[in-house]
């Protein structure tokens, strides 16, 4: 200190007081909803009768084994919405790739393999047509997006004339979609190694690094050398081959394709994103928490289910989970010096 | 720690504001009406006479100057409930005359220039007193993205306010605004109330010393010897943005200094030659080597850095963390394997921290959480530890205390030691002037002349922006 003739007080920098939070407020929200899953599936197990037919191997096996393509769904999503983009199409591009899948199989007659490529084919093809509007014309995500799943739930509707596309699906595939192995379903094993890879991507790469720098500020990331636009075109495309693989599940789980089933998945999807957003990494969009936000919504809907709600329940409860998840992961993000999270 | 007095005067404000919550236990006394400052909302301090003009005033630029002065307010309205344009427009011609605001109410608030839009922001936060000058006028730095000029004439505005009987509370990082219009000068440091007294014989350099706890014996580092490395950068007729034709040589240990009024081509000029704006015309030269950045990730490659104007949108990514923020333009670099190298990420980052005196609490805190002259540090480092061969500063100091400014100065000088060369957009001549070997004057969408040595100072760079403004080509 040097200060000289200094007669009024000045007194050297105090720590000021700033808003941090706490570390067991910081488990807290990481592991809020897993806690709350916990006791949520205590709750219905609890439940006399109904409680064991929902504890039960069959009941938690039919749930895991129907949540797949949600995941993989919620998967398609997460990609974009990672960099802040929404990708409204995830649930129609799946659908279409399913009805590729089913027709190559079931009007043209080709094989197992042929009919998985072409669902692929088409899923990455969606991303690619959707990414090239955003990245390269500018296009609003949000518009473009839910452009693209009308139009395509059209083209589903037109193509399948509303019915169910089931005859001439071969047993090997309808087999992968319905039986388990080591008492897990079959699909798990496509599913779990997609979740690794993205996990890879998002938490180990500089490619999640990038798309959450994007989200932070599309300009700045431009400006530390980030390739924008192509991460932009990536993303989309990524999670239109993702809604491919879904729609090839699809068509294994339920044999066959109809026009309604793909676009019925999204807002599952969307709810089970944001909430995965409140967990594991709070504030933003991540793998692990996806896969959690998907089963703890299939579980409360199963166990509101067996409890004598009806069908509507399933609407009204992924509604309110995409209000309360909006909420949280914004609260959370804000805390991270975020704005809104999307 | 939180060093520097305006992110806490800022946070003073928005308490006064309703903004953000007080913690319980204070009290503000307005028109002698005594309010709990933990009570304090946006409602609260309207009705106590406090009327807030914040550093972007909310300015509507598509809509003209009457629907801004009665937006948030009350428009009138006709019996039937649709607004009267007649009476909207007188009312708001009496509003602009009552504040003697020169512009009419038909225009559009993009028309003005950026010192009439805070003036009509003025005029709309006091449009509602009684009195004509009632309650207190609270600015929040309303200067901060106003060309000098501009800044002129807003401050002889406050003044003329102030001496109808107007009551303001002035926020400022600018010394020379609150020499020029304050009576009384509070200073706030670390949280803390430091002092309050008149302004009448306050020096800048006791103002100073009152914001940075020590005495400042010098802001700007003594300048190096004259610089003779090689041409890091040379351009040969560049045309980027307003400007064409544009001849510049920088050299290797040498910082050359742009300056212009806002809007006359600087920061396109650094954008440009950093790959992230097309150059439509001339050459460019990186170590006597043509090159040609399609984006800015060519311009890295080659050795270029650019430290944006426009820190928030275009620099900070406030809710990653400190470490990332440091890492930003370097991931490649962390890539060991395929993935990220966390920990070497770490320890670069705590090195940094150390070596550029970065006040954190950890390379995990999140950047939004650092005052806004420890975010330019690290914003710096992101680049210094690249070890760049040519630096471009936009505006380099804005938003940033009076110490860290003098460590950014440092920083400069030190880059430059190591061979980088440096080009700094500035308006602040004074900075320019204190850290500059040579300075290229924008004017009229040209680069017009050249000032060297001894010669830059602020009155003449001053001049010479303004230079045949009126008459250019």
């Amino acid at each position: 200190m040097t200060a000289t003739q200094t007669t009024e007080p000045v007194t050297p920098t105090p720590e000021p007081a700033a808003r941090r939070h706490s570390p067991i407020g910081d488990l807290a929200e990481r592991y809020g909803l897993l806690v709350m899953f916990a006791v949520m599936i205590a709750a219905f197990g609890l439940q006399g009768t109904t409680g064991s037919i929902f504890l039960s191997h069959a009941n938690l096996i039919q749930i895991a084994g129907s949540q797949m393509v949600v995941i993989l769904v919620a998967f398609a999503v997460m990609l974009p919405l990672n960099m802040g983009y929404f990708d409204l199409s995830a649930g129609a591009a799946a659908g279409v790739s399913s009805v590729a899948c089913a027709s190559a199989m079931s009007r043209f007659g080709l094989p197992v393999v042929v009919a998985v490529i072409a669902s692929l084919l088409v899923g990455t093809l969606i991303g690619l047509v959707n990414g090239i509007l955003i990245a390269r014309f500018r296009l609003s995500p949000v518009i473009t997006t839910l452009a693209m799943s009308t139009a395509l739930t059209g083209l589903m509707q037109w193509y399948t004339a509303g019915s169910t596309i089931s005859s001439g699906i071969p047993g090997s595939l309808l087999n992968f979609g319905s039986l388990n192995w080591l008492g897990v379903p079959q699909l798990a094993y496509l599913v779990v190694p997609v979740a690794l890879v993205l996990w890879y991507l998002q938490e180990c790469r500089p490619f999640g690094r990038n798309q959450r720098a994007i989200r932070s500020s599309g300009k700045a990331a431009r400006l530390v050398g980030i390739n924008v636009d192509r991460t932009v075109l990536v993303s989309f495309v990524a999670a239109g081959f993702i809604a491919g693989i879904a729609g090839a599940l699809m068509v294994a789980r339920a044999g066959g394709a109809d026009s309604t089933t793909g676009p019925s998945y999204l807002f599952p999807a969307l709810a089970a994103v944001f909430l995965g957003a409140t967990t594991i990494k709070p504030g933003r969009p991540n793998t692990v928490g996806t896969i959690v936000g998907v089963f703890f919504v299939a579980f409360a809907v199963s166990g509101l289910t067996l409890a004598g709600a009806s069908a509507w329940v399933s609407n009204l409860f992924n509604g309110l989970v995409l209000f309360a998840a909006a909420g949280l992961s914004t609260v959370f993000s804000r805390q991270r010096g975020g704005s809104r999270m999307f | 720690m939180k060093p520097g007095s305006p992110v806490l005067v800022r946070n003073a404000a928005k308490i006064l504001a309703g903004v953000v919550a007080s913690d319980p236990g204070g009290s503000v006394t307005v028109s002698g009406r005594e309010v709990d400052a933990s009570a304090i909302t946006p409602h609260v301090a309207r009705a106590a006479g406090l009327h807030f003009v914040h550093q972007d005033p909310a300015v509507f630029a598509d809509m003209t100057v009457a629907d801004n002065l009665f937006l948030g307010g009350s428009f009138p309205v006709t019996r039937a409930g649709h607004i009267s344009r007649r009476r909207q427009r007188r009312a708001a011609i009496e509003v602009l005359e009552r504040f003697a605001v020169k512009v009419s109410p038909d225009e559009l608030m993009a028309a003005l220039s950026a010192s009439k839009r805070t003036t009509v922001a003025i005029a709309r936060a006091l449009k509602d007193t009684e009195g004509l000058h009632s309650g207190i006028l609270v600015l929040d730095e309303p200067t901060a993205s106003l060309p000098e000029h501009e800044a002129h004439a807003l401050l002889d505005t406050i003044r003329r306010y102030a001496k109808a009987g107007q009551s303001v509370i002035y926020i400022t990082h600018h010394l020379g605004e609150i020499l020029d219009v304050a009576d009384t000068v509070t200073v706030l440091r670390d949280g803390r109330h430091i002092v309050t007294r008149p302004e009448e014989g306050l020096t800048e350099a006791r103002l100073i010393e009152y914001i940075v706890g020590r005495n400042l014996a010098e802001v700007y580092p003594a300048p190096a010897d004259t610089p003779s490395g090689e041409i890091a950068l040379e351009l040969r007729g560049a045309t980027v943005g307003p400007l064409t034709g544009v001849d510049l040589t920088v050299r290797r240990g040498e910082v050359v200094g742009v300056a212009g009024l806002l809007g006359s081509g600087r920061s396109a000029l650094l954008h440009g030659i950093f790959g992230d704006r097309p150059m439509r015309g001339g050459t460019m030269l990186i170590d006597g080597t043509p090159v040609h950045f399609a984006r800015p990730a060519d311009a890295m490659r080659a050795g270029v850095g650019l430290v944006p104007e426009d820190r928030a949108n275009e620099a900070a990514f406030g809710e990653h963390t400190v470490r990332e923020n440091l890492s930003a333009a370097s991931t490649a670099e962390f890539t060991r394997h395929g993935r990220l190298d966390t920990a070497a990420e770490t320890a670069e980052a705590k090195r940094l921290i150390t070596e550029l005196d970065i006040k954190v609490s950890s390379p995990d805190q999140l950047l939004s959480a650092l005052s806004g002259g420890n975010q330019q540090k690290v914003i710096f480092a992101r680049w210094l530890r690249r070890k760049p061969r040519l630096l471009l500063l936009d505006e380099p100091t804005q938003g940033v205390d009076v110490g860290a400014r003098a460590e950014i100065y440092l920083l400069i000088r030190q880059a430059v030691s190591f061979g980088a060369a440096v080009l700094m957009v500035s308006s602040d001549f004074e900075e320019l002037a204190g850290v500059c070997d040579r300075v290229a004057i924008v004017r009229g969408g040209r680069l017009a002349e050249e000032v060297t040595g001894p010669n830059i100072d602020p009155t003449r760079l001053t001049e010479l922006i303004f230079a045949r403004e009126a008459g250019t080509e």
